[in-house]
């Protein structure tokens, strides 16, 4: 049991904060930011993944993840405000 | 080492669980993606900061993921902000 187990928790309490926000927000807005801020702690959690294991890989896959989150966000708001 | 490591990973998932909490408990959109994007990315920079110290051989790419963040969250939160202010204006 080492302390890299407290961080998995603390990581699943943020993660299920905002997925919860993002299951019932009232309207799509609501979802799109705590979509927002899912996929940006899904990307430390990744990070802090590859740190754990030593596994530098893990860091491409990151870097991948943001780069796709942050087109995706694009893509969402620019829906949101005009239609696709 | 790891001491300092441990302490900036601790920060960080401190401002990401807040981040979390305010997304999930504030009572308005524009407040819930203020509080969300602000204290995320102070979250995924001590994060970062902390596995700088625990792998030094990775700093530059950790750079990399630092400055491409730093740049493209704020444009994330931007386009959001904006479909919402657009939205509201219709209603």
């Amino acid at each position: 049991m080492s302390i890299w187990w407290i961080w998995l928790g603390l990581f699943a309490v943020g993660l299920l904060l905002a997925l919860l926000r993002t299951l019932l927000g009232p309207r799509p807005e609501d979802r799109a930011v705590a979509l927002d801020v899912f996929t940006v702690m899904l990307s430390a959690l990744t990070v802090l993944f590859g740190v754990w294991t030593g596994n530098s890989l893990v860091l491409d896959i990151a870097l991948v993840f943001s780069v796709l989150s942050f087109l995706g966000m694009l893509l969402l708001g620019r829906a949101l405000e005009r239609g696709l | 080492m790891h001491y300092a490591g441990h302490t900036f990973i601790a920060i960080g998932l401190f401002f990401l669980v807040v981040s979390g909490l305010g997304v999930l408990r504030m009572p308005d959109v524009f407040n819930r993606l203020q509080a969300g994007t602000k204290a995320s990315t102070l979250g995924f920079l001590g994060i970062l900061v902390g596995a700088g110290f625990f792998r030094p051989m990775w700093i530059p790419r950790l750079l990399i993921l630092a400055i491409f963040l730093l740049s493209t969250a704020p444009l994330a939160a931007h386009a959001l902000a904006r479909a919402v202010h657009s939205r509201r204006g219709d209603a």
